[in-house]
């Protein structure tokens, strides 16, 4: 099996590095953003497998993101898991309507986190 | 665990830039800027600092970050207005913040008792701050499942938000009895909606998934599946009914759909042993092979038809509504051109009142993180190659080689390179003064309620750069100058009213380059210097003579002789045991300068330059009594051999130099510095006429220049101390320590030892 | 710290060394090097007792006549003379002395404490006498030998 590219957007370095640790150490290939923006930049240039992504952020915030690589052709079928907390099922909501196909609730333990992409990564 | 403990270093660093940022957002409040950008980017640093203590398991800053940020949530959506008031309760969470984020790095404690009162104070804000009655209602809302009008009433409430705000209706509860029979699987019965295939979920993966719990069988019905040229290829037809054989729960296969609960219709009934498996068994396609996305409804027609009726006969009923999700707002699936061009020009306009952060890499740029020890290595090693270089440039002099030859004009590319690798490395190691300014909010905050006044701090070139040892040594003088404003340079709040100034004095704390120096200014709008007063306290304490005529601005800078202190009480605030003369030694000792001036009535300005690193310094390398010493070239205005007819005598043992229409007192660095015990003819040396950091002039006198070098500053006080008149050590090309004068200190020094009837005479003694 | 109390027994290495007529020692322990005399630049507005400054490897090294320290006179440096680089309290410093003995290994029962009829600068230096072959070694307590560093907050 071809290593898998993960995107993850977010504008956290703590949280950015954190993903990096638990995602390189189950063998996937990891590229990064700090906000929506630059989310939609590298995603054009990488084609990632799967899509972790912040909500709160500056510039382009995680529902903006979603719904325009939800708009996007090339895109729309790359599975994206949102950072949420469990104190906010409102936003978890909001960001399943923006196109959101699945979560991961802060902290995350690794093995959760490689278990939600198994879920969605083809 | 390394790699962690490296991201914990990050954590930490980051949480400076956090609480920079919400102490700038909150600032930026005060000042009546409470657009959307700002909020969220307060809401956001305290949301980040939450998130990433919670990785690491840090409770207390968790819970206080948490209640926090509940209140900044509310105010972003604008439950709560965000009035000065709660503004200046939000700028004291955040020093609380601040101190439990140290707790949290094991520097510092917090003070239990403050941190459990903020606590409350901001949970009682959000209780009582003026909460809508709508959005009080909204916690019944989400409760209630089916008081919908109610609901969407509060989505519109709620419409900066934005909120897709459905009430979800879960049977997980009602079923979860289900869990206690020994069922040996379930019967799990899957119709996506097309939502599900929208979000990139994939019904073939939840097949997939549902297999890890134990052995599947699988027929699908497709009886929704309309002509082919009706179809819509992103809609879903099928309907997938599954045998799964587990020991597992009904809350392990729920888990399965968790991420597209409300994106299908889902039933879930036990399979009790012995249940007759549905006929026919169907084979679910192409589980092992990566499925097309979106396929799954287009694959169907390959099924056997047959099949597939015979399955829907034995497909269940539609269940009862209670079972069946209320469906959220459909997502915008195709986005009207305008709704995409709207998304495209978000970015652009909330990006444009933002302070871009200046650490953010811009998109596509990369950050390589360095261990500073190693660009301090590569500093000092830069640094031994400029004095090799002027070594050798030295002794290629001294061999005659005409300036002209191919050696010399090799050198001479050679020096320009040394420097420019000097500058690049030095523009590593350069960090914005940010680091330090951003402290000074909470001191001003701080110091400004222990003397009861109102203070407002306006930064600014909080970008401005400077090598890390300067930044590392700006901290304290600065604390000292803006403790100076607030206790003797403004008025109390009464004495403002009276002369109808505003009650709330203004400081203004302001960092520039000029001059190849960094500049720090502190200026306040409050009285000014009380120049006869000034001038009373320092007669009566016998530090100038009663009879001496001083400028102005020499007046002014009498508050930083030694021993001098203009307030009447030593306050809790300026009498932290440090005198301005401390903080002025220290300066100096640093190569730098600090200085006052003030208009009486409308404030004073702390003016305190130094050096842009304490790495390297350009100096003029002279010969005084066989020792070798170096000028700073920053203090020196020339370099001239006086003529007889220049040197006038005056009084018994001082001597003035007559430079053009000034005469400037002649300063011998021998004998100040104590390398011998009479002065020179100075006509028979040469003489440095040099400025002192307060304007004033000094000839110094020294026996013989080398010349022009840039020198490798090393401290004396790392293994020794300071020593007076000299401000640090180098080493020459030699190998021999050579000691950089500092050349305020020994116009003081000489001052002071001078037998002269005034203690302080005027630096310019005529006109 | 070299002045903790050492257990009674434990053994300790000692360099003693000559400063005029007298020898004294220090803990092994604080001493990084030893290397010979070498001009050194003199600081102005300091001590006598402070010969200068030298550059140790891109330091800035002060340098203390430890005769004229003990009030023994100043010293009149010559290429024989010793420097013994030490450690004390993060900063380093140079001892000029005379030359360098021997290395001693003693136990702390061998140190007597420091008689009366010295003088109050020399009992404040020496921390105690270690008696040895007839001959009599001072240990010096190096704490007590910088001067005071400049109190900045007066």
């Amino acid at each position: 099996m071809t290593t898998r590219t993960i995107l993850t957007v977010d504008d956290s370095r703590t949280m950015r590095d954190m993903l990096r640790m638990a995602l390189a150490s189950a063998g996937f290939n990891v590229v990064e953003a700090v906000d929506g923006e630059h989310g939609l930049e590298v995603l054009s240039a990488h084609k990632p497998d799967v899509i972790i992504t912040d909500i709160n952020m500056p510039k382009l915030d995680g529902f903006g993101f979603i719904e325009a690589v939800r708009v996007d052709d090339s895109h729309r079928a790359t599975p994206i898991l949102v950072l949420t907390t469990e104190s906010d099922p409102a936003k978890k909501e909001r960001a399943r309507a923006a196109g959101a196909t699945g979560w991961i609730v802060k902290p995350f333990n690794p093995d959760k986190l490689v278990e939600a992409i198994r879920r969605v990564a083809a | 665990m390394d790699e962690l403990e490296a991201i914990k270093v990050t954590f930490f660093q980051e949480c400076e830039e956090l609480l920079a940022d919400l102490e700038g957002g909150l600032l930026a409040m005060q000042d009546g800027t409470s657009d959307g950008e700002t909020v969220n980017a307060v809401f956001r640093a305290v949301h980040s600092i939450k998130g990433g203590a919670g990785a690491f398991g840090l409770d207390p800053l968790v819970r206080f970050a948490h209640v926090f940020e509940t209140l900044l949530d509310s105010v972003r959506s604008g439950k709560v207005d965000a009035s000065p008031d709660l503004v200046a309760l939000l700028l004291r969470a955040s020093d609380v913040l601040a101190d439990h984020v140290s707790a949290a790095r094991g520097m510092g404690d917090v003070d239990e008792a403050l941190s459990h009162a903020m606590a409350a104070e901001l949970e009682a804000w959000d209780g009582d701050g003026g909460a809508p009655a709508p959005a009080a209602a909204s916690a019944t809302a989400s409760a209630s499942d089916d008081d919908f009008d109610l609901s969407a009433g509060v989505a519109a409430e709620l419409d900066d938000m934005d909120f897709g705000f459905t009430p979800m209706t879960i049977s997980v509860e009602e079923q979860a009895g289900a869990d206690e029979q020994a069922a040996a699987g379930w019967m799990v019965v899957i119709q996506p909606k097309s939502d599900l295939y929208r979000k990139a979920n994939e019904s073939l993966l939840l097949l997939r998934e549902l297999e890890r719990l134990g052995p599947i069988e699988t027929t699908v019905d497709d009886s929704a599946l309309p002509d082919l040229a009706d179809m819509d290829p992103e809609a879903s037809y099928l309907t997938f009914k599954v045998k799964l054989t587990t020991d597992k729960s009904e809350a392990d296969v729920r888990e399965v759909f968790e991420f597209v609960d409300g994106d299908c219709d889902l039933t879930i009934t036990p399979l009790m042993a012995g249940d007759a498996p549905p006929a026919p068994a169907f084979e679910a396609p192409a589980l092992e092979a990566a499925p097309e996305p979106v396929a799954a409804a287009v694959a169907a027609p390959e099924v056997d038809v047959a099949a597939l009726i015979s399955a829907a006969t034995a497909a269940p009923a539609p269940q009862p509504a209670a079972a069946a999700p209320v469906a959220p707002p459909p997502a915008p699936v195709a986005m009207t051109p305008a709704a995409a061009a709207a998304v495209a020009a978000k970015p652009t306009t909330a990006a444009a009142p933002a302070k871009a952060p200046l650490e953010a890499p811009g998109p596509g740029q990369s950050v390589i993180r360095v261990d500073p020890e190693r660009i301090d290595r590569l500093i000092d090693l830069v640094s031994e190659l400029v004095i090799n270089q002027a070594m050798i440039a030295q002794r290629v002099a001294e061999h005659g080689i005409p300036q002209s030859s191919n050696l010399a004009i090799g050198l001479d590319e050679l020096e320009q390179l040394t420097r420019e690798i000097q500058d690049s490395v030095m523009a590593i190691r350069a960090q914005p003064v940010k680091s330090v300014f951003q402290r000074m909010p909470r001191l001003v905050r701080e110091v400004a309620s222990m003397v009861g006044k109102q203070v407002r701090l306006v930064m600014e070139g909080e970008g401005t750069e400077v090598d890390k040892t300067v930044i590392e040594r700006l901290s304290d003088p600065i604390t000292h100058m803006l403790r100076n404003a607030i206790d003797h340079g403004l008025e109390n709040p009464d004495e403002r009213r009276e002369v109808g100034k505003p009650v709330e004095g203004v400081i203004k704390l302001q960092a520039l380059h000029r001059g190849g120096r960094i500049v720090i200014e502190v200026t306040d709008d409050g009285r000014g210097i009380n120049r006869p007063r000034v001038q009373k306290i320092a007669v009566d304490k016998g530090l100038i003579a009663p009879d001496l005529q001083l400028t102005d601005e020499e007046i002014d800078n009498l508050i930083f002789l030694p021993g001098f202190s203009t307030a009447d009480k030593v306050s809790d605030v300026s009498g932290r045991g440090v005198g301005m003369d401390v903080v002025r030694r220290s300066v100096q000792a640093l190569g730098g300068r600090i200085s006052i001036s003030s208009r009486p009535g409308h404030g004073s300005t702390f003016t305190l330059s130094l050096p842009l690193t304490l790495a390297v310094l350009d100096g003029m390398v002279v010969e005084v009594a066989g020792q070798t010493l170096v000028v700073p070239l920053a203090a020196i205005v020339e370099s001239l051999r006086p003529k007889p007819e220049e040197v006038r005598a005056l009084g018994p043992t001082g001597a003035v130099l007559a430079v053009r229409d000034s005469f400037v007192p002649l300063v011998d660095i021998g004998s100040t510095m104590g390398y011998r015990a009479n002065a020179p003819d100075p006509t028979d040396g040469v003489v440095l006429l040099v400025e002192g950091e307060d304007g004033g002039k000094a000839a110094l006198v020294a026996d013989n220049i080398q010349g022009q070098r840039q020198v490798v500053i090393k401290s004396l006080e790392a293994n020794y101390q300071q020593v007076e008149g000299v401000a640090a050590a180098t080493i020459l090309g030699d190998g021999r320590v050579a000691l950089i004068l500092d050349v305020d200190a020994v116009i003081n020094l000489r001052r002071r030892e001078a037998p002269a009837p005034k203690p302080t005479e005027p630096m310019i003694a005529a006109e | 710290m070299i002045d903790q109390t050492t257990a009674v027994g434990e053994r300790r290495e000692l360099i003693s060394f000559r400063v005029g007529q007298q020898e004294y020692c220090v803990d092994i322990m604080a001493v990084r090097e030893i290397r010979g005399w070498s001009p050194a630049t003199s600081l102005p507005q300091s001590p006598n007792y402070m010969r200068g400054v030298i550059n140790l490897r891109g330091a800035v090294l002060p340098i203390m006549d430890l005769s004229s320290r003990l009030g023994l006179g100043s010293a009149e440096p010559t290429v024989r003379h010793v420097i013994i680089v030490v450690k004390v309290q993060e900063r380093m410093m140079g001892l000029l002395v005379d030359a360098v003995s021997d290395i001693l290994s003693i136990t702390d029962d061998l140190v007597q404490p420091t008689p009366d009829v010295a003088c109050d600068r020399v009992r404040s230096f020496v921390r105690g006498i270690i008696s040895l072959e007839g001959r009599m070694i001072s240990e010096i307590s190096l704490d007590r030998l910088l001067p005071e560093r400049e109190a900045l907050a007066a």
